[in-house]
């Protein structure tokens, strides 16, 4: 009687750990690095696409982050947006402030991070990656951030000029 | 002196750094000034126009690949599906076939650039011996020499005009054989090229001309010319044709400009103009001929006509033939107009007969066979044998009624 009450547990037991075995097939040690950042121009609905690296988001919420609600005139040119190894995308343009570390979910980007880059706004940003690691360049000024996804990193190189 | 060297030992390394701050770009700009570079090069090496401008362009393919060598891993995933190597050696070899092209063009200019000066040449002995042939014709029309002269001005005209037909012969040839010459890729390339009218050395006005003073001669023909004079007008006017037919849509859009349609429709037109004229006049002249040798022949006005002709007055004359009884007087028909077929047609017309189509091989051939029929219906029979053997008869029969009445 006794040995009747354990089927179902056992039942029970046997599917989770098969359910379990299922989800825990991962494959590790992917490197999502996009070597080059894309320069994405929003078109009139502010949808940005990259057709190479595919992905495609709109960057409303972006500019209302930057400019806030009320700024309705301020226009993105163009967005910059270059992926780490790790997976995450980070996003600027000029007139930024900041760059955005996103992280890609389900037909999401959720922030992860706000790296305040500048005090003054952004004149010419640019978005390397070197050694894994993502670069923001300041062209204007020469100026090289080294990021990663929880923020600025002491530089590497140095600022050189 | 210590001093003077820490001064120069930081100045040096200010300069350095400066210098690397200078080379702080982002990758993405990198990969535009490559790409821009690589597209100004491509534009620059479809338009070049000489051999020396792609060398040039070649030196600036090795200074861009130097420029750009040391971001070839980056260029290799900017330009991804193709590398930065890919991308130098299609530069390269874009440049190789355009140099390869050019230098086939230039080939060929130098042969058009020697064509003109031919025909430029023939234009001016065409004039020559045109002039010559005018004045001849006007002597001609003005003589009042005897008659044994005014033969000689009237051989030396045919003489001149025959050098003539020559000249316009070779002169055709040489366009011909220059432009079959050239490979079909130029021909693009010339065509592109601005070779429009340049009053005189332009090959379809030489052509025009040539083809209008034909015309001119054929019309204005006083009865001067004979029967060999048009055949061979006409074989020039074929072949003419012939070459026209072959190359004429290339010389008009090489040399014709925006209005190659109007210079191909006018050629084509002058053409027609020339070949019904060269086809009338030798016609005539042929049948002038045969009625001047009481042979009729009917009409005829083509090469298709003719041979029609002549096989039905065979057949009529060799059915004729067979139905009476020969005479001497039946034979010479038969003499007169195999001296024509033979002299004429086939030996002294013979060259030009078979050049200009008058008649074909095959044509000549049946003709031929049926002029034999025609020998041997129309020969005279002798009535000696018969008679010789009706003697004979008589005698024996003689012969063996006197032995039976002795008997």
């Amino acid at each position: 009687m006794k040995s009747k009450s354990f089927i179902p547990i056992l039942l029970l037991a046997s599917f989770v750990v098969a359910a379990t075995a299922c989800n825990k097939f991962v494959v590790e040690n992917v490197n999502y690095s996009q070597q080059i950042e894309s320069v994405l121009v929003p078109d009139e609905n502010g949808d940005v696409h990259d057709i190479r690296h595919g992905i495609t988001f709109n960057i409303e919420p972006f500019r209302t982050q930057e400019f806030g609600e009320e700024d309705k005139t301020t226009q993105i040119q163009e967005v910059r947006l270059i992926r780490n190894a790790e997976g995450y995308y980070f996003i600027t343009a000029s007139q930024f402030k900041n760059v955005y570390v996103m992280e890609p979910g389900k037909s999401e980007l959720k922030l992860k991070n706000k790296i305040k880059v500048s005090e003054e706004r952004l004149t010419a940003p640019a978005l390397n990656l070197r050694d894994a690691t993502v670069q923001l360049v300041k062209t204007d000024t020469n100026e090289i951030l080294t990021l990663n996804e929880n923020g600025l990193q002491e530089n590497k190189e140095e600022n050189q000029s | 002196m210590k001093r003077l060297l820490t001064s120069t030992f930081i100045l040096f390394v200010l300069a350095l750094v400066s210098g690397t701050a200078a080379a702080q770009t982002s990758d993405y700009q990198v990969k535009q000034q490559f790409e821009r570079s690589y597209d100004e090069l491509k534009v620059s090496i479809a338009g070049a126009l000489s051999v020396d401008e792609v060398d040039s362009l070649v030196s600036q393919i090795s200074n861009l690949k130097l420029e750009f060598e040391n971001h070839e891993e980056l260029l290799d995933h900017a330009l991804y599906p193709e590398t930065f190597s890919s991308s130098i050696k299609e530069l390269q070899q874009e440049a190789r076939n355009t140099e390869h092209k050019l230098l086939i063009i230039e080939g060929q200019d130098e042969k058009l650039t020697k064509l003109s000066d031919e025909l430029a040449s023939y234009r001016s002995e065409i004039a020559h011996l045109n002039s010559r042939t005018e004045s001849l014709r006007a002597m001609i029309t003005d003589s009042e020499k005897s008659e044994r002269e005014l033969s000689d001005l009237v051989q030396r005209y045919r003489n001149s005009m025959e050098q003539r037909d020559e000249f316009v012969l070779n002169m055709i040839d040489s366009l011909f054989v220059t432009y079959r010459d050239m490979e079909g890729s130029t021909f693009t390339e010339l065509k592109e090229e601005d070779r429009s009218i340049k009053t005189g050395d332009n090959p379809l006005e030489v052509i025009l001309a040539v083809i209008e003073e034909n015309i001119q001669i054929l019309k204005t023909d006083d009865g001067t010319l004979q029967t060999e004079d048009f055949l061979r007008m006409y074989v020039v006017q074929s072949r003419f044709n012939e070459v026209w037919s072959q190359i004429g849509d290339d010389l008009a859009a090489i040399y014709g400009g925006n209005n190659a349609p109007q210079w191909k429709a006018n050629v084509e037109d002058k053409l027609g103009d020339w070949k019904a004229s060269a086809s009338k006049n030798m016609w005539a002249s042929i049948d002038e001929y045969l009625e001047q040798n009481n042979v009729d022949l009917g009409a005829f006005d083509n090469n298709e006509s003719f041979y029609q002709a002549i096989d039905s007055f065979i057949s009529k004359a060799t059915d004729a033939s067979r139905d009476k009884v020969v005479t001497n007087e039946n034979y010479a028909d038969f003499q007169r107009f195999y001296d024509f077929w033979n002299t004429k047609i086939k030996s002294d017309w013979g060259k030009f007969v078979q050049e200009g189509e008058v008649l074909t091989m095959a044509q000549i051939s049946s003709i031929d066979t049926e002029m034999m029929t025609w020998r041997d219906e129309a020969k005279p029979r002798s009535f000696m044998i018969p008679i010789l053997f009706g003697l004979s008869l008589i005698t024996i029969v003689g012969l063996i009624i006197v032995l039976a009445r002795k008997n």
